[in-house]
């Protein structure tokens, strides 16, 4: 059973609460503390998006057929939204940043005012995204303050 | 030929015989301590083995490490014990295999350290090696040092 102090200390390394079934699968590995596989359990799902610079090209390469039929409806709706127009603009230029939260704000406002391509705006939402493993030492840190260990 | 330089050894003492688990990273302390006067016939060096035992394979080129906190520095004041902030004296590391089971190591990169504190307490570091060190662990250091060849 996980003390108190540990599941805190884990979910404050996962950076969200674990399940009940994460939890489960934890205890035997927190009672041996093999804090390689504790990681691997509380990294699943954590990604995160890398500087990915893209432009009308990836958008056709990411939405194939849709792509183009994507960027006109872009293109239209600019014409009465300024901030669709202006947004376009470094997509021409190929230097739209994914890893830039407005930019992905931006992309996400899009998914509400064109849900035709919600689905390949979360394509596009993925480029660049990688996994964001936490790593077994800082799960070992965390551990080993909550469990009153003396550690370096 | 005689007044050589050779390597002589003592009499191996266990500073620890059954330690507790080390979790990865945490530090733990032999119980015994070593005095070079009293337990090493005055040889200033030493050769440490660690017995280790890992029910899960820890992380290979991982270490383990070998602290000193030298004892009775001024009159019978000790040092601190390694901490976050302050180390203490690094003394070397063991480096053990990425697989399970007993493994006896020995200290890289010489296997010996020289001129060991007077007296100290001695600690084992779980240096990123990913896994516990399972109960049972053992320390021991071997007195060593140089004389003239008779």
């Amino acid at each position: 059973m996980l003390t108190p102090k540990q599941t805190t200390a884990l979910a404050g390394v996962a950076g969200r609460a674990l399940t009940p079934a994460e939890l489960a699968s934890l205890e035997p590995l927190v009672a041996a503390r093999n804090d390689v596989a504790i990681a691997e359990i509380i990294s699943a799902g954590r990604t995160v998006p890398t500087p990915t610079q893209i432009g009308e090209g990836t958008v056709v390469a990411v939405m194939g057929e849709r792509g183009g039929l994507f960027l006109d409806a872009v293109v239209a709706l600019g014409q009465t939204d300024r901030a669709v127009y202006w947004g376009m603009a470094p997509v021409r230029r190929g230097v739209l940043d994914l890893s830039i939260p407005a930019a992905r704000a931006s992309l996400l406002a899009l998914q509400a005012k064109l849900p035709d391509y919600a689905s390949e705006i979360d394509k596009l939402l993925q480029v660049g995204v990688v996994a964001n493993p936490v790593d077994y030492n800082t799960v070992s840190d965390a551990l080993n303050k909550a469990e009153g260990r003396m550690t370096l | 030929m005689s007044n050589e330089n050779i390597v002589v050894w003592g009499a191996a003492k266990t500073l620890e015989s059954a330690g507790a688990s080390i979790a990865n990273n945490a530090l733990a302390a032999a119980s015994a301590l070593y005095s070079i006067e009293a337990d090493g016939a005055g040889f200033p060096d030493g050769e440490f083995v660690l017995t280790v035992n890992y029910s899960t394979a820890p992380t290979d080129m991982s270490l383990l490490s070998l602290y000193a906190r030298p004892m009775d520095v001024d009159g019978d004041t000790d040092t601190d014990v390694p901490d976050a902030t302050r180390p203490n004296m690094f003394l070397g590391a063991f480096q053990p295999d990425n697989r399970t089971g007993v493994q006896t190591l020995v200290l890289t990169p010489l296997g010996f350290v020289r001129d060991l504190p007077r007296k100290a307490e001695y600690y084992i570091h779980n240096s990123g090696t990913g896994q516990a060190v399972q109960a049972g662990w053992a320390l021991k250091v071997t007195p060593r040092t140089n004389k003239a060849a008779p």
